[in-house]
This record gives structure tokens, sequence and C-alpha cells, in this order.
């Protein structure tokens, strides 16, 4: 057997002195997509900065192992070198940054970290160049600052740009098809179903079920309250696009609540 | 160099001292003039009193090592040594030396000044007749100070230079003027610069105080500019002092109708720095635009003190002054907009922001606004506080080392205002100390 790439047990994390995850497992292997849906303020942000290391977000309890290794114990930028990948929710514009500074340390971070040469800057232009056409990024954007005035759709393609650039192991998407539009959709799920491979794996946080009809899970998981209150299939996020999140969360939709009574009826 | 004469004007004393003997108290082999000038900025200095920390203009930078540090007036003479200088790859019109206080003929370069442009050295002794022209413009000076210190700035004159570029004529590469501090004694020197630009014409100056790292002393530097008739001039002063050096210097503007002018003022080194504007838009439709970037570290203080009066109606003034603050530095921004009855359609901003990489640097943010007129548009901000948490979380997610991406803030934070320098050797110059300097303090400030 083979060991998980990430193994989360009994997590529990806090913010702000309030209590967010609470108690969460997951095992994610290698080649494996992994789709986490969830309410608005179940946690599912919270679990990916933990993973991250974002500062302010304490682990009062509980693991992750990542390859094996604590995962908790490294600072967030080692953890992208060593492989871990967050594509932010709300990608943080950095005005005096360029697009070009920001890439070429960062890639140049991972490839020395994992023994390869640095790019020089031709090498380095060839690779992004081929990035940024899978996801239909112009290359003037380049000579901007980090995000600094993307559209909300551009946001989340540059996301994939680093994405395929790094190149990492595991990847955590946070809402990346939230603020897409249909043809944006179609292109940033290929960025995506592209970089599916069997060494790396992909924990997809969506509220739609529309990303998982271009980049197919293997799993899906319910998140409610700050642990997984479900997981199962592709069929699940059906279910749930259908029924919403009453049977996790107790509170139902007055409409589908009808809807429900009805059809059991 | 060491070992300091024993005639009486090279004894050491201090500022509060030389006031109380009167102007009678420097003497040495100056032209008339020159002597006349210094003991009128004494006897001026003593009338208006020196500053002291009750005063509200002093109120956060404490002028007591300023007063009372014991000072030695520079040698007579010239230096004769080798070239000390750090010198900028740039290409000027005409560069001059002067190392503490004393003209370095050999290391000037003056020949060759293009016609109608004046380039004359003050206070060595061998000037010709730069007199019945600057004369009254230091006298102006003394007589508009508004303290002591001031006071003596703009009349004690060790050396400098002054420049003048006739109505029409352009000056395409800036003249550099270097003012070095080698000597380990204090010795206070008072460079003083001139530039006048007549009408329609262009020009720009550039000063670079520096010093050998175990300088010590005082500078009280004086830069007065004239801007005639849509004429534009630039003056720019990198301050890299030794860190055991105080300097204070003003820079006094006065601009005509339709000229523009320009200021880049970078305070790296010193002690105690005290860095004055005083700039009067007196003509219509002036600009005006004074950037400034100040660093200090461990216990530098940086004290920026901006006037900017707007007498006529129609003129822009900018100001955009930032600060990095590591140690337990401290900075003072204090930036006042006047504007006068008549002087509407003014349109003035004014811009103050401090980072702070440490817990015991402190900054203080002081804009004043005191207007007359109805019909204006003036704004001020000032912000502080520390490094983008979430953009420093967001470089190092995608691997970027946290030392590397803290400074990738500080080089966009300060490269707002080192990229609005506008001579280029100049900006490429300060990026590379700030970017040596910002690297450093963020070591010593994790
Ligand atoms: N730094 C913080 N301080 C205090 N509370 C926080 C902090 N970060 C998150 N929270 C709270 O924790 C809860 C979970 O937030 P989180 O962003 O993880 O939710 P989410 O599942 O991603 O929601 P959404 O679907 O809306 O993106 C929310 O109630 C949120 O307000
Ligand atoms: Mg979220």
């Amino acid at each position: 057997m083979h060991e998980p790439l990430l193994k989360i047990e009994g997590l529990c994390a806090e913010a702000g002195g309030v209590e967010i995850l609470r108690g969460l497992d997951l095992e994610v292997k290698a080649g494996e997509v992994h789709s986490i849906m969830g309410p608005n303020g179940s946690g599912k942000s919270t679990l990916a900065k933990v993973l991250a290391g974002r500062e302010g977000y304490e682990v009062t309890s509980g693991s992750v192992l990542f390859k094996g290794q604590d995962l908790l114990e490294l600072e967030p930028d080692e953890r992208a070198r060593e492989g871990v990948f967050l594509a932010f929710q709300y990608p943080v514009e950095i005005p005096g940054v360029s697009n070009m500074q920001f890439l070429k340390e960062s890639i140049n971070a991972v490839r020395t970290h994992r023994g390869q040469e640095p790019l020089d800057t031709v090498g380095f232009l060839g690779e992004l160049r081929e990035k940024l056409a899978v996801v239909g990024m112009n290359e003037q954007l380049l000579q901007r600052s980090v995000n600094e005035d993307f559209s909300g759709g551009e946001k989340k393609r540059y996301e994939i740009v680093q994405m395929s650039l790094l190149e990492p192991s595991l990847c955590v998407l946070d809402e990346t098809d939230s603020g897409l539009d249909i043809d944006a959709l179609r292109v940033v799920s290929e960025g995506i179903n592209r970089m599916r491979s069997p060494e790396r794996a992909m924990v997809l946080v969506t509220h739609y079920q529309r990303l998982l009809n271009y980049v197919q899970p293997d799993i899906v998981h319910v998140m409610v309250g700050g642990r997984i209150a479900q997981s199962g299939g592709k069929e699940l996020a059906l279910q749930l696009e259908e029924r919403g999140y009453a049977d996790f969360t107790g509170v139902a939709d007055p409409a589908q609540q009808t809807n429900r009574q009805e059809a059991s009826a | 160099m060491k070992g300091a004469t024993e005639t009486p004007e090279h004894t050491a004393s201090t500022l509060v001292e030389l006031v109380e003997r009167g102007g009678a108290a420097i003497e040495g082999e100056a032209p008339s003039w020159l002597r006349d000038a210094r003991a009128m900025a004494i006897e001026r200095a003593a009338a208006i009193g020196l500053p002291a920390k009750t005063d509200e203009e002093w109120r956060y930078t404490d002028p007591k090592p300023l007063l009372e540090g014991q000072f030695s007036l520079p040698r007579p003479g010239a230096y004769e040594g080798d070239d000390p200088c750090e010198h900028m790859e740039i290409d000027a019109t005409a560069r001059i030396v002067f190392v503490d206080g004393r003209l370095a003929p050999e290391h000037c370069r003056l020949s060759g000044l293009p016609s109608g442009v004046e380039v004359s050295l003050v206070g060595t002794g061998e000037e010709a007749d730069v007199e019945e022209r600057l004369a009254p413009i230091v006298a102006q000076g003394i007589g508009g100070a508004r303290d002591g210190l001031e006071a003596l700035g703009a009349g004690l004159i060790s050396g400098g230079v002054f420049v003048r570029v006739d109505a029409g004529v352009t000056l395409e590469k800036p003249i550099v003027v270097v003012f070095r501090a080698e000597d380990g004694s204090p010795v206070l020197s008072a460079p003083h610069v001139t530039l006048i630009v007549g009408e329609g014409a262009r020009a720009s100056v550039i000063e670079d105080h520096q010093g050998a790292a175990g300088a010590t002393g005082l500078t009280l530097g004086r830069s007065e500019v004239r801007v005639a008739k849509g004429a534009h001039a630039e003056h720019a002063m990198l301050q890299r002092e030794s860190p055991g050096r105080h300097h204070v210097s003003t820079l006094r503007l006065i601009q005509d109708a339709e000229s523009h002018f320009h200021s880049d003022r970078v305070l790296l080194g010193g002690a105690v720095t005290r860095n004055n504007i005083h700039a009067t838009l007196q003509g219509e439709s002036c600009e005006a635009v004074f950037n400034g970037l100040y660093t200090p570290e461990e216990r530098q203080h940086h004290d920026s003190h901006i006037r900017v009066e707007h007498l006529a109606p129609g003129c822009n003034s900018r100001q955009y002054y930032r600060g990095i603050l590591a140690d337990r530095s401290r900075a003072v921004f204090t930036g006042r907009i006047y504007v006068k009855d008549v002087a509407q359609q003014t349109d003035a901003i004014q811009s103050n922001s401090n980072l702070l990489l440490s817990r015991s640097a402190h900054a203080v943010a002081k804009p004043q606004l005191e207007i007359y007129a109805d019909d204006v548009r003036c704004t001020h901000g000032a912000t502080s506080g520390q490094l983008d948490a979430d953009a420093e979380f967001y470089l190092r997610a995608r691997g970027v080392p946290k030392r590397v991406a803290r400074l990738l803030l500080l080089q966009a934070f300060a490269g707002e205002n080192i990229d609005r320098i506008e001579n280029e050797a100049l900006r490429t110059t300060v990026h590379a100390l700030a970017d040596h300097r910002l690297g450093a303090a963020l070591q010593r400030n994790a």
C-alpha cells in the first residue's frame, strides 16, 4: 500500500480566538482528485490556509503529514518549495512588485530546492509563455504588478499559471471557479486537467457542481462545522446540488424542504 | 589631517558659544563680503535665538546635540589628498568636490561649460566676482531664517558653488557637488549651493553629502534655488553621511510664474538629520514636486520639515515622502501647505507613509494646512504601519523565502519614490544603496 500524499488526523484550528476546524480527518493519495464542498463559513478556506501555513491560524491539536513528514513544522515558503500549492480564494494584489520579478523569484526558489538549475530570463520566458497560453492570458500582464488591477477572472487564471509553473505535488484550489465566466471556467478546468498526473493530488474547494463536470473528482467531501461530515463519489456532488446542505446542517432551506416533502408524498 | 592647529578659529566650540561670542568670533582669510555674511548670520541667530526643544517646530527633534556638541571650523586652505569620495556613474556637466569643508581642486572638473552657464566656487578664497550676485541672496536667506540654526546655515558658508543658467539656456546634464566628511574630528561645515535658473532655462544640481565611516561633526547646509518664469529646475540631495555626523540642511526655493521645479531628497545617513524645505510659489501656474525617502536605522533620527507657500493662483505642489524605519530609529514628517487668499485654484497634495520594521521604531507625521483661499484642492494623507502580512504570505506561499519576500515588499514601497528621482544615475545609485541597507535592516529586524 502507498502512503497517502496528505494525511490529516483530528485537526483542530482556531483564528482570532474562534475555533474553526474541529477534528478534521482527510486522506489524499497521489493521483487522486478530491472535492470539498460545504456551506459558507464551514472552514474550507481555513483548512486551505492551515495547509499553506498562514500566520494567525493556530493548530490546537491533530496532525498533518505530507509525504510522510510533519507539514505543520515547516514555514509557508518551505511548504511551497516542498510541493504544496494553494490557489487563493482571494489572490493578493501587491503594488510595486512586478509579476516578472515575482514569478522568477518563485520558480527559481522552487527549482533550486529541487536541485534544478535556476532558469535564466530566456528559459523562464519560454516556460511562462507556454503556461500563459494554456489559460489564454496576455504576456503584457508581466509588466504590471502582482494581481494589481487584474479582473476577478484574470486573478483566478493567474493562479493556474503559477500552479503550472511550479509543478507542485499537492494542489489545493480554493474556489478557483468562482467569478469565472462560462468560457473562462472551461479554460481554467482545462488548465487543471492538464496538471492531473499519477504523482500529483488535487483538492478542489468549490460551491458548484459545474466545475466538477469538467474536472471529475474521485472523491467528494462535505465539510460542515469544521469537519468532514460525509464523503462519497462524484454522485454526492449531484445530490448536494439538488438538496443543499440541509441533511448535514439540520437547517433546511424552506423551498427545498417543500420539494422533498412533495417528493416523498 | 588629525591634530587640529591651535589658531582660535579651529579650536572646538559649540554653536551656542559661537553665537554668544558674536560676529567677531569668526575670522580667517575669507573675503570681506563673506566675513560680513558670517557675522550677520551669527547676529541674526543671536537675535532670533537658537531652537529649543520647547519650540513647536522642534517638538519631535531635540536640537541639543546640534547646539551643544563641540565642533571645529574647517581648516584653511585647499584639500590636497587623494580623492576619498564615492562617485556615482554620472554624466555631469561639472563636478565640484569639497572634503571636510575644504575645496579639493584636483578632484573638481569645471572646464568646458556651455555658454550661458556660470559655475563659480564660493568661500574658497578663490572666487572672482560672485559676490555681487550671491551676497543679496545670502542676506535674504539670513533675514528670512525662522530660527537661529537656519540663519547660521544660510550665512556661515564654509564653501560651495554658485550656479547660474542664463535665460533660454538648457543644461542637459546635472552639476554634481560632493561634500565629503573625512576627518574623525568633529568638523562643522556649512556647504552653500545656489542655483539660479533664468527665464525659460533648464538646469539641475545634485548634492551628494557623504562621509567616511568614522566621520563626526555637523553639516549645516543651505541650497538656494531661484526659478524664473517658465524655467525648469531640478535639485537633488543625497544624504549619506556617516552615522556619527549630524546633518541639517535647508532648501530655500522661490519660483516665478509658469516654472517647474522638482526636488529629490534621500536621507540615509547621519545621526540627527533635519531636512528643511521652504518653498515659495510666488508666480502663477507653477509646478513643484518634493519627493523624499528616508530610511533611518539603529538610533538615527530623520526629521523632514516642509513648508510650501502658494502665493499666486493656479499652482500645483506635490509632497511625496516615504520612510522605512528600522531598529530604534525615529522619523518626523511635518508638512505645511500654506495658501494665501489670492491663490485660487491651488492644487496641493501631500502624502507621507511610513513602514515600521521594528516595534521600537517610531514615526510622527504632522500634516498642516493653512488655507485662506476658497477655491482650492488640498489633500493630505499620512499612513504608518508594518509590512502587509497578506502580501508577504502570498509571496511565501509561492516558495519565495521570507527574507526575499520582505525585501521585495520593501523595495516596492521605497521604489515608488526612488523611481520618481529625476536623474537616472542618481536613481540607480539610490536603488543600490537602499537595497543594501534594507537587506541588512531585515536581517536585524527579523
Ligand atoms: N482570521 C480569522 N479570525 C476570526 N474568524 C475567522 C478568521 N478566519 C476565518 N474565520 C471564521 O471562520 C469561519 C470559517 O471561515 P472560512 O473562510 O474557512 O469559511 P469557508 O468555508 O471558506 O467559507 P466560504 O464558502 O464562504 O468561502 C467563518 O465563520 C469565518 O468568519
Ligand atoms: Mg472560503
